[in-house]
């Protein structure tokens, strides 16, 4: 059953209920809509941007989509933010509308749910549930990383797939959008035992994969180790050393770049936005968030293409670097964050630079903002103080989304809007919401 | 087949790939005073090559 006092659920409730004593009068007849949206149990700017008949449209896809799956709170989420875009645009394409694209979308192709069994280092035997959601091969294989976490849950990973089929899209690649990953937490695991977990999980999954069919990659908790062990079962088994999955060691068929795209990515579209506005990075004071491998390519390439990066975070705190993170000191992070796997604080003592403990860095004034870190915290943080004016999003970034929609809020309302109640429990949260990398530009008003 | 780009190749197609989704972001997302909504842009952008792909496969 669905759990209560969740905005969709209670959105479709009482959708239901009202579609049910007066058909005819949806529009009027829908007094909650106001309540919910007073509590704040609806997203700003959803059910206000969609009035009339994109609104009934939305409402009435929304409800049954929340019908059809109880329960799977960050699929539904995920699914709302795409279909506010989507739906004014398919009412003026109705071939769209006709042939139910959208309906058809929201329905994974199928998903593969099965037991990886696996013996730890003291004999004890221990059985974890896998899944790979196959989403969508419209314009190519499935494509899109595992996940090993135990918080990951079937709805965390339709989630994760509807929204890698429209990431893959839009790279112009023919890709079609997957994900899988199973609820196994690689912490404190010896290699040996990730080793056994892997080599099970391929036992199965080896079935279901295949260059032309569906090519997984890494994702949290699935790293170049996890990877190979992955690898190295599926040759044994199919015989075969195909290209069936992304991020291999470079020795065995792996791409050299791969680790820098994501941050380099991420600087080469904020020059494209720029470029339309006769700008670019160079000069730019620029403040980042994280220090992972996002966070410190991003920090390089910006380095690099004459921007002064000045902050980086990590969970304890973010380090204010007004001189410029470049260069040796870079290259000492990078270090201290890969390697030593330090915190971020040393940094500061190292170069006596100003360290804000438990902070984020989004006070601090600057021309260009990137959330780089893997925490959606990051980017509420960032609506409040940092990204009221021109911002742009990366496909995948469901809190981002909203946090940096680009609209301008009077101040007055804008502080008089608290976060939005996100419905997932507290330990899924970090890792449902972690794809927040985005670039946004924070100087500059925007006209209205 | 199984021989790998360069360091150089995989850095400028990265860059090609990044203006190719910001063209689109701006395709779909460019609102009538200039301003680009990024956000519609890249879901419309994203949807529509997938849309059209299931239109044209009928019924599956």
């Amino acid at each position: 059953m669905v759990s209560e006092c969740t905005p969709i659920n209670q959105l479709s409730q009482q959708f239901l209920s009202c579609i049910h004593r007066r058909s005819d009068r949806l529009q009027e007849d829908a007094p909650w809509r106001d309540n919910l949206a007073r509590e704040n149990l609806l997203p700003r700017g959803t059910l206000m941007a969609l009035e009339g008949s994109a609104g009934q449209d939305f409402d009435r896809f929304m409800a049954g989509l929340v019908k059809r799956n109880p329960g799977e709170l960050e699929f539904h989420q995920a699914v709302q933010e795409v279909a506010e875009s989507l739906i004014p645009f398919i009412l003026d394409h109705p071939e769209y509308k006709e042939a139910q694209i959208l309906e058809r979308m929201t329905e994974p192709d199928r998903v593969v749910i099965c037991r990886v069994p696996w013996e730890d280092d003291a004999g004890n035997v221990r059985a974890n549930r896998a899944w790979r959601v196959q989403f969508n091969n419209s314009i190519g294989p499935y494509k899109g990383g595992m996940r090993f976490h135990p918080s990951v849950t079937l709805s965390v990973l339709k989630f994760l797939g509807f929204e890698q089929t429209f990431k893959n899209s839009l790279t112009t690649l023919p890709m079609g959008g997957g994900k899988g990953g199973a609820n196994f937490n690689p912490k404190g695991k010896s290699d040996r035992e990730v080793m056994r977990f892997c080599h099970s999980l391929m036992i199965e999954l080896h079935r279901h994969i295949g260059p032309e069919t569906d090519v997984p990659a890494g994702d949290i908790g699935v790293g170049a180790r996890e990877i190979s062990y992955m690898f190295g079962q599926y040759k044994r088994l199919a015989n075969r050393f195909a290209a069936v999955l992304t991020g291999k060691g470079i020795s065995f068929g792996g791409s050299l770049g791969r680790v820098e795209a994501t941050g380099y990515g991420c600087v080469y579209f904020m020059q494209e936005m720029l470029a339309r506005r006769g700008d670019s990075v160079e000069g730019k004071t620029c403040v980042v968030s994280g220090s992972g491998n996002v966070a410190l390519h991003t920090i390089k390439k910006l380095d690099e293409l004459g921007a002064k990066p000045i902050t980086a975070s990590d969970s304890g705190g973010f380090v204010h670097d007004a001189g410029g993170i470049g260069g040796e000191k870079l290259a000492w992070l990078t270090e201290l964050k890969t390697e030593r796997r330090g915190r971020i604080s040393e940094y500061a003592e190292k170069f006596d630079v100003e360290y804000v403990a438990g902070g984020r860095p989004w006070g601090v004034p600057c021309d260009l903002a990137f959330p780089c870190a893997t925490q959606k915290r990051s980017a509420s943080k960032m609506r409040a103080r940092c990204c009221p004016t021109g911002s742009s999003e990366l496909p995948k970034a469901p809190t981002c989304r909203r946090s940096c929609r680009g609209r301008m809020p009077s101040p007055r309302r804008r502080s008089s809007m608290p976060l939005r109640r996100l419905p997932t429990p507290a330990a899924s949260r970090s890792a449902a919401w972690s794809k927040v990398r985005t670039p946004c530009v924070s100087r500059g008003r925007r006209r209205r | 087949m199984r021989i790998s780009w360069t360091e150089t190749e995989v850095d400028e197609r990265l860059k090609g790939i990044m203006k190719r989704i910001h063209d689109q972001c701006v395709e779909y997302g460019e609102e009538a005073d200039g301003w680009v909504n990024y956000v519609k842009g890249a879901n419309i952008g994203g949807f529509v090559k997938v849309a059209d792909a299931m239109l044209g496969y009928g019924i599956t």
